[in-house]
């Protein structure tokens, strides 16, 4: 029983990071105005919880300007990458086996 | 018994999660903002641009060289308006939804559809420049219908089975050869009708569903 629930990430456990991660599985990079835009959150919050993933080594930040305005782009890491499978994958045995 | 219960609620809670993950990676990685109108307008395009083709030709097969630069003139002319009627109404879909225009999806669905579409366009040109005029119709077709296969990924799957047709036509053309003009206009005219009539239905008509 507690085995099943060895995978969940509780990093993903909060929409907005789940979010972010989804997105960037099947985008190579996103800038922070993107991810605000499909996310529907303010900038604070958004910041707040890149941060989390970026400490916690799964996200990469990439800072450049475009002309003169700051523009930041993110990037799953490898490891991000393989935490969030890991994650999908708990989740849907999870519900295969209460379906069960 | 209650730890079944606190069992029921987690499923819900993951299913849920799944679900967003599902939602957010559709929409971020699709190219939503086609507009089916403009495959209706763009259809018609094609088909005043074959019949007018149709009356420079005037039954002939190989035209001279000012017939060959008016044919050319009339094919740029509906490449422009084309392309241009299709980004207008692409924008316009994307603005009354709310949602930008300049999406990574639509950078991705470009570069899919690129290669395609300029290999297929420098061939056309080939073929032209080399007197093979019976095969041009069919050339375009394939690689339109291949660059649409490519764009897919990126844009409503509806637009992969577009593009197989398109290559379809493009063959089929190629066993007759003095029909080309045809084949054009059923590919170019005709199928991106249908197409667009299919996608205001299924998608434009109602407000788009939250993905």
């Amino acid at each position: 029983m507690k085995d099943i629930f060895r995978h969940i990430n509780k990093i993903f456990s909060n929409k907005i990071r789940l979010g972010i991660m989804s997105m960037l599985m099947v985008n190579e990079q996103m800038d922070f105005n993107t991810l605000k835009r499909l996310l529907e959150v303010t900038d604070g919050n958004l910041a707040s919880h890149l941060k989390a993933l970026e400490k916690a080594g799964y996200i990469s930040v990439h800072k450049s300007f475009l002309g003169r305005k700051p523009h930041t782009a993110y990037q799953a890491t490898e490891s991000g990458r393989k935490a969030f499978e890991k994650h999908i994958e708990a989740l849907e045995n999870l519900i295969k086996r209460q379906k069960e | 018994m209650q730890c079944k219960v606190l069992f029921d609620m987690n499923t819900q809670h993951y299913l849920e999660d799944l679900q967003e993950i599902k939602r957010m990676m559709f929409r971020s990685s699709k190219f939503l903002s086609i507009s089916g109108l403009s495959g209706i307008l763009v259809g018609s395009y094609a088909l005043i641009a074959a019949w007018w083709a149709w009356h420079i030709l005037s039954g002939a097969h190989i035209g001279t060289r000012t017939e060959l630069m008016q044919l050319a003139g009339i094919a740029l002319a509906t490449l422009v308006l084309a392309v241009g009627t299709a980004v207008y109404f692409a924008y316009r879909k994307a603005r009354r939804h709310g949602e930008s225009f300049w999406d990574p999806a639509l950078w991705n669905m470009i570069r899919a559809a690129a290669l395609p579409l300029l290999t297929g366009g420098l061939f056309g040109a080939g073929l032209i420049l080399n007197g093979y005029y019976t095969v041009v119709a069919s050339a375009t077709l394939v690689f339109y219908g291949l660059s649409m296969v490519a764009a897919a990924r990126y844009t409503y799957a509806d637009i992969y089975y577009f593009g197989i047709l398109e290559i379809l036509t493009g063959l089929v053309a190629l066993f007759f050869p003095y029909y080309g003009l045809v084949g054009w206009a059923f590919g170019f005219g005709i199928l991106h009708i249908i197409m667009g009539i299919w996608l205001y239905f299924k998608y434009d008509r109602n407000p788009a569903p939250k993905a």
